[in-house]
């Protein structure tokens, strides 16, 4: 009975601040996209070509996240995994994960003063299969940086 | 150079469904699920553990070698307890004389001089009256009718159905659904186990074995409703309503194993009226 209720408790946890902590990630991924737009992050293996392109200098530039999922989430999925279907409580999951980590790469490659990225490319791994389970998304393209801006 | 990102819009990627309803209704379909198997398996089970010989049966609670007397606290050196346990037999063998019972079934009567409302059959043909229950009989008429209840059990082979009902069902379920899954967090296997006790259905054989034994033993069925009419007329045990009460337990009500009693006599012509045999002075503190 008291294990019932521990799992009720954490499931309402899960429920409750999972819901909130969502929310309010959300509403931050969106003010920073915003704030971020007017760096392109192309996903081209190609820098841009034309006459009015300077020289450039390269880097990498990466954005990383860990994100972990609440006790909800994890024990809807597993129902889910029953039935089949689409497994719903993850796709917000994994889309703030994603977005989280493209906007970490822009940071660092906005704190260069870069004006392009491009190549930018996704990876997930798992970290936690025990447990809740946390995913980590990394978020990596080829910054480029105007020379003359580089020497300044 | 001058790119601009067009933001996509919020949403596309995530379904937009209520996790909660979802819950609501996976839930509710797991746990149907669970209950529809949990009865089928209880139900093979406790139908192939009757094909247990009730040697074998005896043969695994010796091997378990518990002390019925020692795990309830009786003790074995009161004279009162030895006079009360041996009448007790005594009484179970004379109704055993008017059942059917199977060669080689031994029943073994323990006294338990505890202040509890219960009288209970178990598995290797050992069956418990508490001086609680003994208390309230009325006449050994009504003592010989709970008496012919539990040895019917024992030779309905209840014991064993039950608790092999309910082991299958619980290893089964754990075996599909892993004891340690979301399913398993929201099913309390060891509480299952428990909860393996007689049926309704096994309960009204046994009385209807009971009455017919008391019946050969005394000549009539008079006092052998006294404990239910008793408990009938006090309903002040409990406070559930008598509708939910005839669904959630397993013994049927008082009131219609009167009724059962009634209905029995008059179906093989047995005499409802008789001379009520008191009971032994023994009992009587």
């Amino acid at each position: 009975m008291s294990n019932l209720i521990v799992f009720c408790i954490l499931l309402l946890l899960g429920l409750v601040i999972g819901k909130f902590a969502e929310k309010k990630h959300l509403k931050s991924i969106v003010k920073r996209e915003h704030q971020l737009n007017a760096l392109p992050a192309i996903a081209s293996r190609y820098p841009p070509t034309g006459e009015n392109v300077g020289p450039h200098q390269q880097l990498l530039v990466t954005g990383n996240v860990v994100i972990a999922s609440d006790y909800f989430k994890t024990f809807l999925a597993g129902l889910i995994n029953i039935f089949g279907g689409r497994v719903t409580p993850f796709e917000s999951l994994l889309d703030r994960g994603r977005r989280e980590a493209l906007l970490r790469m822009k940071s660092s490659a906005n704190a260069v003063n870069a004006e392009y990225i491009f190549n930018v490319k996704y990876q997930t791994a798992t970290i936690q299969q025990k447990g809740n389970g946390a995913i980590e998304v990394l978020a990596y393209g080829t910054a480029l940086i105007p020379t003359q801006q580089v020497k300044a | 150079m001058h790119y601009e990102n067009r933001q996509p819009d919020e949403g596309l990627n995530v379904s937009n469904e209520s996790p909660l309803k979802q819950f609501m209704v996976l839930g509710a379909s797991v746990l149907v699920l669970a209950l529809v198997l949990f009865l089928v398996f209880s139900f093979l089970g406790g139908w192939l553990a009757r094909f247990i010989p009730f040697s074998s049966e005896v043969k695994v609670v010796e091997a378990l070698s518990i002390d019925f007397d020692e795990m309830l606290e009786s003790d074995v050196d009161d004279p009162v307890f030895i006079e009360r346990e041996k009448a007790l037999n005594d009484l179970a063998s004379r109704v055993m004389n008017h059942m059917d019972i199977p060669e080689g079934m031994d029943i073994t009567v323990h006294y338990v001089k505890k202040d509890v409302f219960n009288a209970f059959a178990t598995l290797g043909g050992h069956v418990f009256f508490f001086q609680g229950l003994i208390d309230l009989m009325p006449s050994e008429n009504a003592l010989a009718m709970v008496m012919a209840h539990e040895i019917a059990h024992e030779v309905h082979r209840d014991p064993i159905s039950g608790l092999g009902g309910g082991v299958t069902a619980t290893v089964a379920l754990s075996a599909l659904v892993g004891g340690s899954g979301p399913v398993g967090k929201l099913l309390d296997f060891p509480t299952l186990i428990g909860t393996a006790s007689f049926t309704r259905g096994m309960e009204k054989k046994a009385d209807a074995a009971a009455i017919s034994a008391v019946n050969s033993l005394y000549g009539h069925v008079a006092g052998a409703d006294g404990l239910f009419s008793m408990l009938a007329s006090n309903p002040d045990n409990s406070n559930i309503p008598d509708w939910a009460e005839s669904f959630l337990r397993t013994h049927p009500l008082d009131q219609d194993r009167i009724e059962a009693i009634e209905k029995a006599a008059r179906e093989n012509d047995w005499l409802l009226e008789g001379d009520v045999t008191p009971l032994s002075d023994v009992f009587v503190d």
